[in-house]
């Protein structure tokens, strides 16, 4: 499932290598699995930017109905910056590219945090409706975790499609997002609480209605 | 302090992020809130100067590709730099 960087968001933006063959690599691994890992898609000292603002965030528990519960951090210039890097030109046609999926907009997200503490939880479902074409969760810890697996599945079937760990400081999983599919995390183990940035690419959205309630409206020029 | 000059080496802050989106270019100082719309040109040089850390490399690259003078190209160079420095978005480094 692993493949080597292809993609990285710095903060200075953003970082292509491998080429055509690199993507189609991917592209055939998404097919293949609905989902696909991304090594290592935030680089270094961005990743550590964003674990020191981390680590210095509230977060607050958060149930989506039956589905999950986990802990949610509050809008603040790490989710900002977070927002504004991934609403990249060159990062929404990598994914429309890997995914085939067009007309890609924009990205919204999440940072959440679960851990094995018994009230985190998250069950099987699907992301789709409202526009929504493709998933990704980045890791954001510091450590690497036990437990707290992606699985993706066809809906009515037992068989996962895929399962993905997705521990490397950076990494992404991309998965599709459709009607007759079904996404959950295994329940998490261990002392080490998961970190990521969840959430949707989609076609229904525009990157401006999700970046700029995020940032300053102050400008420069 | 000396003037600035196109050898001056740079450096982007700690607090300050870069995308592109649909042809519109912004740096974003995250500390203060400040952003900067850049166009074709200024997106390339921002690009130049955050990878080599010169107005010298990143004029170097724009050479020849635009109707435009060197020196004039210098001297906007170092226009954009003036400007994204005293908003916080670029400094000399050291």
């Amino acid at each position: 499932m692993s493949q080597a960087s292809v993609l990285q968001i710095t903060r200075h933006g953003v970082r292509a290598s491998g080429g055509a063959a690199a993507i189609a690599a991917l592209r055939g691994t998404f097919r293949a699995s609905a989902c696909v890992r991304l090594t290592a898609l935030l680089d270094p000292p961005l990743l550590s930017w964003i674990q020191a603002q981390i680590a210095g965030a509230e977060f607050e528990e958060r149930a989506h109905g039956t589905i999950s519960t986990e802990l949610c951090m509050r809008r603040n210039t790490c989710l900002g910056a977070l927002t504004f890097l991934i609403n990249e030109t060159r990062v929404l046609r990598f994914v429309e590219a890997v995914s085939g999926c067009p007309g890609l907009t924009a990205f919204a997200g999440r940072v959440y945090r679960v851990c094995a503490d018994g009230r985190h939880f998250d069950s099987w479902h699907g992301d789709s409706g409202a526009g929504r074409q493709v998933g990704m969760s980045v890791n954001l810890g510091r450590e690497p975790y036990e437990g707290g697996v992606f699985e993706i599945r066809r809906r009515g079937s037992t068989e996962p499609l895929a399962t993905v760990a997705n521990v490397g400081p950076g990494d992404a999983i991309l998965f599709s997002v459709a009607g007759d599919l079904e996404h959950r995390i295994t329940p998490m183990r261990g002392a080490v609480a998961k970190t990521a940035c969840a959430g949707w690419f989609g076609t229904a959205v525009d990157y401006r209605d999700v970046v700029r309630p995020q940032t300053s409206s102050r400008s420069a020029s | 302090m000396n003037p600035l000059s196109i050898d001056t080496v740079l450096a982007v802050p700690e607090d300050v992020i870069f995308r592109e989106l649909d042809g519109e270019a912004i740096i974003l100082n995250l500390a203060t809130g400040m952003y900067f719309g850049l166009d074709e040109i200024g997106t390339r040089l921002w690009a130049g100067v955050s990878d080599a850390g010169t107005l010298r490399v990143a004029v170097d690259r724009l050479d020849g590709e635009y109707d435009v003078r060197r020196d004039q190209l210098e001297a906007d160079a170092l226009d954009l730099a003036r400007q994204l420095m005293d908003k916080g978005l670029l400094q000399v480094k050291g």
